[in-house]
């Protein structure tokens, strides 16, 4: 990998069409002008990984597999056919945005935090 | 109203469990209505299930499987469109032919409003994986 050191209004050029020029710099953030011509697609890379990824997720996986991550997500081992609902406001509710404090059934694998 | 999904057949489900994804799930721009579908016996797994596309489903794991300390900060615009009401994680995840083998995006989190219904998958600043293992670093697998 090529690096180089650039200051705050400087720039780079990559071929003959691309400028990339440090516009700012803020603690650990840095802001980056890009000039490029249209058709260069300029992505973060976290997006573009996220966009492989949820295609990857998206294609569907045997249902023999399934049995295997249930059983293996919660001791008590594959349950029977999900059925339709909203878990959000059924009778568990996990992941709850508020800070999950420690508890000795708190860590992975433990149990779901109880329902409001 | 009757839904057909992708791996259960068709399923009857409530309006009011319909979640609307105010942001997108990324390259997955024009669909933005799902519905979740859990079992009681699981709750550690949520089948969300496009209501645009019959066969488009994602798999979610309830990030206290991969970390019991996951609540991380959504982008300040993302979190201002859920609305009022509490966030719910939940990460997508990658099934892999070994299950074993299994990753979830722990960067790009479903967050979900279950009081407006309204959903974003957001890609947070804080430093986490995109591929997390699921399974492998259990100690009781």
């Amino acid at each position: 990998m090529l690096i180089l050191s650039r200051k705050v209004g400087e720039s780079l050029l990559i071929g003959d069409q691309i400028e990339v020029k440090v516009t700012e710099i803020s603690g650990d953030r840095i802001r980056i002008g890009i000039t490029a011509p249209k058709e260069y697609k300029i992505m973060r890379k976290e997006l573009c990984q996220t966009m492989e990824s949820n295609v990857a997720a998206s294609s569907a996986p045997p249902r023999a597999d399934l049995q295997g991550l249930w059983a293996a997500l919660q001791a008590g081992g594959p349950g029977g056919a999900p059925k339709a609902g909203n878990p959000l406001r059924g009778g568990s509710s996990p992941a709850k945005a508020e800070p999950q404090t420690e508890t000795e059934d708190g860590g992975p694998g433990g149990k779901p935090p109880e329902a409001p | 109203m009757t839904i057909q999904t992708r791996d259960f057949g068709r399923m009857e489900i409530q309006e009011e469990d319909v979640i609307t994804f105010v942001s997108p799930i990324y390259g997955f721009e024009g669909f933005t209505r799902f519905v979740c579908l859990f079992d009681e016996n699981n709750t550690h797994m949520v089948w969300l299930q496009s209501l645009d596309d019959s066969g488009l489903c994602f798999i979610l794991a309830d990030p206290a499987v991969v970390d019991g300390k996951y609540h991380p900060h959504i982008p300040k615009d993302l979190d201002q469109l859920l609305g009022e009401g509490e966030r719910l994680f939940w990460l997508i995840m990658v099934v892999a032919p070994d299950f074993r083998d299994s990753t979830v995006n722990m960067k790009s989190p479903v967050v979900i409003n279950p009081a407006s219904c309204r959903a974003v998958q957001a890609i947070l600043e804080e430093d986490y994986p995109i591929r997390k293992p699921l399974v492998r670093e259990r100690g009781d697998v």
